[in-house]
């Protein structure tokens, strides 16, 4: 296993020939094992259903301007949050950055031809695309009305929706979720270039290699606990049911030891995309490299050991509280040296506001506010009064959407060039990152002041008070979804008519902006060597404000 | 890779003695459950799952052909179980 060894480009070949233009069919692309055109498989499949679950929502915030509901009925509404859950959870969010950003880039920014085990990353689209056809099967059937979370006894004898479609969907893919981490272990460990050594990897590279890890340990365990529930309803097997002697609470347990780790699987990458675009465009090195690593393995490690947080109220003894509330607020600790070390780089940088920035500089503040709102919920007086409120609603959607989305956003932003070869609409990009923000903040501000007033989350009748409160907030998911569509738009004109990039349009110097843009099938046309630690920027400074619109010639790893 | 388990022959004939060396261990355990043992049922069906965990790490697995990383990352699997049930009975066994 240790002797690994993938071909770059032939060496006689001394013109580019981009990615893209390797194959035209559409059999080129569903049978290719080329990481980056999986990455686009990935990223087109994630964005529709990203819509189809927004579609979900949107449904749900217009049927909570009224108290009284006014179009949904109560099976009705639960069935569009819990598709929204599902969607959004495991359909997106989890393969969000590591699917595509992941793939695309980690392999150059290691200065390798490809993943290790570039047909099981074709593989996993695969299972993706059957797990999600589960999915739509579920939508079609009429839904599923259990919440994301699958507790029983309801989902495994109560509820009359589609539970073990929908639980088939998500346990397949899980599998494609480990394929990913996987393939991503391998590749980091044995396809690094020469020089390129686990200190000089960029922070993108090992965020990517912490949530690998994460997903290997966590996901079989949501396999195994969908698999009990699916035993338990289809044969009676006795395992949640605690008339027969079973324990409902051991399902949170198992369902939870995976879906907080599942948590950082979604965070960890959007801090590895920001720690890359708040170098290039403060112009800094990371502050704090190293203590950026310890944090991400750190943050890998202790995740795994906090998940009974969501357990409080649940029959769970005082004394598992207790331990679990203490690990929780011990886990914040690496995420605020993460948040003050990426403040720190700002410190007397070069600061550019180009949209990547905006989308990573929103990123910042949501995170904080998202982080400090979870230390409250980890505090279990508190979270005994605040579960299953408005509050909590806010909180989590506050790092997954506030968080996560922003630095989806913030890595396209950044890496479009790198994948397409054109520039997007600055100036476009740089309004729909401000509505993103605007519309965040209108939508959920409300709902942390009404969860801590009291509303509690998945009801759709309300006392009146809280009227305004919901109608602010379905105001500001209007404004979000005018600013998710508007990338679709001007990226999709860019892809078209926008103009050519150039190699290195940002004056990036990670080894992933040292080759051609788009890219080569194999990446790079000399296998690079590296000879320095990442983030160089003191060197090359603000430059392209130097050379006017004229790209810079990266400098930096490659060498 | 490495190890035995090179030549095309013989490579599926591993992992299918392990598989039906679990499936037949899964059997026992189903038939186990018939005997009247009181709480020896359970120390029995854990016994058959610490030996169908050692079929799998040892055989399906290959790590007694492993390197010492993969042996290490696989132990790492052992360890978060281990996290796992420590804090789990964290909460069972301290339940009023
Ligand atoms: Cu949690």
């Amino acid at each position: 296993m240790s002797e690994m060894t993938l071909q770059y480009a032939p060496t006689e070949e001394s013109v580019a020939t981009s990615y893209l233009d390797e194959g035209h069919t559409v059999l080129s692309w569903l049978l290719t094992t080329d990481h980056k055109r999986i990455a686009i498989l990935y990223a087109l499949s994630i964005t529709a259903f990203f819509f189809i679950g927004g579609v979900a929502i949107g449904l749900v915030r217009l049927e909570l301007i009224s108290p009284t509901g006014w179009f949904m009925t109560s099976d009705e509404y639960n069935r569009a949050f819990t598709i929204h859950g599902i969607i959004m959870v495991w359909f997106f969010l989890v393969p969000s950055i590591p699917a595509t950003m992941g793939n695309f880039v980690l392999p150059m920014m290691i200065g390798a031809p490809d993943v290790a085990f570039p047909r099981l990353n074709l593989l996993s689209w695969y299972l993706y695309l059957i797990g999600a056809s589960f999915t739509v099967y579920v939508l079609l059937s009429g839904g599923v009305d259990t919440g994301w979370t699958f507790y029983p006894p309801f989902s495994s004898t109560y509820s009359h929706s589609s539970v073990v479609p929908a639980a088939i969907g998500v346990f397949v893919v899980g599998f494609s979720s480990i394929a990913t981490g996987v393939n991503f272990m391998a590749t980091v460990h044995l396809l690094r270039a020469p020089g390129m050594t686990w200190f000089r990897l960029p922070l993108f590279a090992w965020s990517m290699y912490v949530v690998s890890m994460v997903m290997v340990l966590a996901t079989p365990v949501l396999a195994m606990s969908l698999l009990l529930i699916c035993a338990e309803r289809l044969f009676g097997l006795p395992i949640f049911d605690a008339s027969v002697g079973g324990d409902p609470v051991l399902f949170q347990h198992l369902f939870w030891f995976y879906s907080h780790p599942a948590v950082y699987i979604m965070i960890l990458p959007a801090m590895g995309v920001v720690s890359e675009v708040f170098a290039c465009f403060a112009r800094r090195r990371v502050f704090g490299y190293a203590f950026m690593v310890y944090a991400l393995l750190t943050i890998g490690v202790v995740g795994f050991m906090v998940w009974g947080h969501h357990m409080f109220v649940a029959g769970q003894s005082p004394l598992a509280n207790l331990i679990f509330s203490f690990l929780s607020f011990i886990v914040a600790v690496p995420s605020a040296i993460k948040v003050f070390n990426w403040t720190a780089t700002l410190y007397r940088g070069q600061i550019g506001f180009e949209a990547p920035m905006l989308y990573a500089l929103g990123f910042l503040g949501l995170f904080t506010i998202g982080g400090l709102t979870g230390l409250f919920l980890a505090s279990v007086p508190i979270d005994i009064a605040a579960t299953d409120s408005y509050f909590v609603v806010a909180h989590f959607h506050t790092i997954m959407v506030g968080g996560t989305v922003s630095a989806f956003m913030a890595g396209i932003h950044y890496w479009w060039p790198k994948v397409t070869g054109r520039r997007y609409h600055e100036f476009a990009a740089q309004l729909a990152a401000i509505a993103m923000f605007l519309g965040f903040n209108l939508t959920f501000i409300p709902q942390f002041i009404m969860g801590w007033l009291g509303m509690p989350r998945r009801y759709h009748f309300y006392p009146d008070v809280f009227q305004i409160w919901h109608v602010l907030s379905s105001g500001g998911a209007a404004m979000l979804a005018v600013a998710y569509l508007m990338p679709l738009g001007y990226l999709g004109w860019s892809l078209f008519n926008g103009d050519r990039a150039g190699d290195n349009p940002w004056g990036a110097t990670g080894l992933e902006w040292q080759t051609p843009s788009p890219p080569p099938k194999r990446n790079f046309l000399r296998p690079p060597q590296v000879t320095s630690a990442p983030y160089q920027y003191h060197d090359i400074g603000r430059a392209r404000e130097e050379v006017e619109q004229a790209p810079v010639e990266g400098r930096g790893d490659a060498r | 890779m490495n190890g035995s388990s090179g030549d095309h022959e013989t490579l599926w004939r591993g992992p299918l003695l392990a598989w039906s060396a679990l499936l037949a261990l899964a059997a026992i355990s189903l038939g186990s459950a018939y005997l009247p043992l009181g709480a020896g049922n359970v120390a029995v069906n854990l016994v058959i799952a610490v030996v169908m965990a050692a079929v799998l790490a040892i055989f399906l697995m290959d790590l007694r052909n492993g390197t010492t990383l993969v042996r290490i990352v696989a132990s790492t699997g052992l360890f978060w179980m281990i996290f796992m049930f420590v804090l789990t009975f964290s909460d069972y066994l301290s339940r009023g």
